[in-house]
């Protein structure tokens, strides 16, 4: 997830430079001059502003820049675009994730390494543009707006910094190529915010773009539950259901759901038959254990 | 003998917090989070949600530590996840920090290529 490893290939990533023959690049991003050294908070209000957060670099100080460390960390960078009601979305370790993105109107944060990879100088950039006649991407870096750096060049720094991209991304919004894992993983986490009308849009993107997705599918109803839509929650378990009928925690919530719209026995019967799915000796039973122990407690008023 | 029994209460302790765990959050116990969801595919140890509130406090910590104002950091520690808490307990020090400016870079590298100059490592220099 940080350092996530050499998974890409220099080689294939270069070929595919040599393939993007149309010229992209994003003028209307704004420019932030790097105050010293805080570049993570410039590039960070770059990618917000896009994504429509009317945020400045001096604000996201605060947020983001540890003074012992003179810079700020990857997680902090997630975190802080989270909490101005942004999915932060890590792309995956290939260039041609960064170009599908340029290509949707999204400049893509980048970590580099401009030093070794025995004596790292990390860096913070955006990504706004590639030149194919030149073979040189435009990045928003530094002091520099429009800083043309080699494709191979901007390669090597990326790759020593584990090839490290994000984007800020508006909730319901899903990257043409986003990994599914990837995406929900950072919808699990956006969750936390506690925006439910984001949380719900960004979860029926994910159920558009993945319908057999189960995981994504327990984030809808959860999220409407989370919301009080009752209705809606239990048809978004129920489609999961129609897919994978057997899954015990899709069943689990769905019994939550049907008890606190005062369907008691039906919710009784769901909790009943997700508990008959699960080995005695997994988490997943005593999960399960507990709801059916909330649910059947006389009196015990639901939880909305 | 005694040993055994050390090992028996720790067991059932441990499985005591394990069981108990749910208990402690919030009004929507029984709606099993799609978190919890990811966690279960990957198995990750439910321990590692008991050390997620430690993680917080030596987080917070670390971050005041580094001069970041106290109000700032609980905020930041709040905005984190229990598994973004841990990394940063355990690796605080050692993660990428972004910050360099290009000047900074750039008297870096003259440095180490003086350096490797002496060492006779290079002779980026002498060729001119």
């Amino acid at each position: 997830m940080l350092i996530a490893g050499c998974a890409g290939n220099q080689r294939v990533m270069m070929a595919d430079i040599e393939l993007q023959s149309t010229a992209i690049e994003l003028i209307d991003t704004p420019f932030y001059p790097q105050i010293t050294d805080q570049c993570g908070p410039s590039a960070l209000a770059t990618i917000l502003n896009v994504a429509g957060v009317d945020v400045s670099p001096l604000r996201l100080k605060s947020n983001i820049y540890i003074p012992g460390r003179q810079g700020s960390l990857q997680l902090e960078m997630l975190a802080a675009t989270r909490r101005y009601e942004r999915v932060p979305y890590i792309l995956e370790a290939d260039i041609s994730a960064v170009f599908s993105e340029l290509e949707a109107g999204r400049p893509v944060l980048v970590l580099q390494n401009l030093g070794t990879d025995n004596m790292p100088v990390w860096h913070y950039a955006v990504v706004v543009g590639f030149l194919p006649d030149e073979k040189r991407f435009v990045l928003r870096s530094g002091d520099q707006e429009r800083y043309r750096i080699k494709a191979a060049k901007f390669l090597r720094s990326w790759r020593r910094a584990g090839y490290w991209a994000m984007v800020a991304l508006q909730p319901g919004t899903v990257p043409d190529r986003a990994n599914p894992e990837m995406y929900l993983s950072a919808l699990a986490a956006f969750e936390s915010t506690g925006n439910d009308a984001a949380t719900i849009a960004a979860y029926v993107a994910a159920v558009a773009k993945w319908p057999e997705n189960t995981l994504a599918g327990l984030g809808l109803g959860n999220a409407y539950y989370a919301d009080g839509q009752l209705v809606a929650a239990q048809q978004a378990y129920a489609a999961v259901l129609r897919v994978d009928p057997q899954n015990a925690l899709i069943l689990n919530n769905l019994a939550q759901v049907l008890h606190a719209s005062g369907s008691n026995s039906e919710a009784a019967e769901t909790i009943a038959v997700a508990l008959s799915l699960v080995d005695v000796d997994s988490r997943e039973y005593w999960l399960i254990l507990q709801t059916q122990q909330e649910i059947s407690q006389p009196g015990n008023k639901p939880a909305q | 003998m005694f040993r055994l029994f050390t090992k028996q209460s720790c067991v059932i302790a441990m499985t005591l917090c394990l069981v108990t765990l749910p208990l402690m959050q919030a009004a929507t116990a029984a709606i099993i989070s799609t978190e919890t969801a990811i966690e279960l595919t990957e198995r990750v140890a439910q321990v590692e949600r008991i050390n997620a509130v430690l993680a917080r406090d030596s987080v917070q910590g670390a971050l005041i530590r580094l001069g970041v104002d106290p109000i700032d950091a609980m905020a930041r520690v709040d905005a984190l996840t229990d598994t973004e808490l841990q990394t940063l307990e355990q690796q605080l020090d050692k993660l990428p920090a972004g910050g360099t400016g290009v000047v900074e870079v750039v008297g870096i590298v003259a440095i180490v290529l003086i350096i490797l100059e002496l060492l006779h490592v290079t002779n980026f220099f002498s060729e001119f």
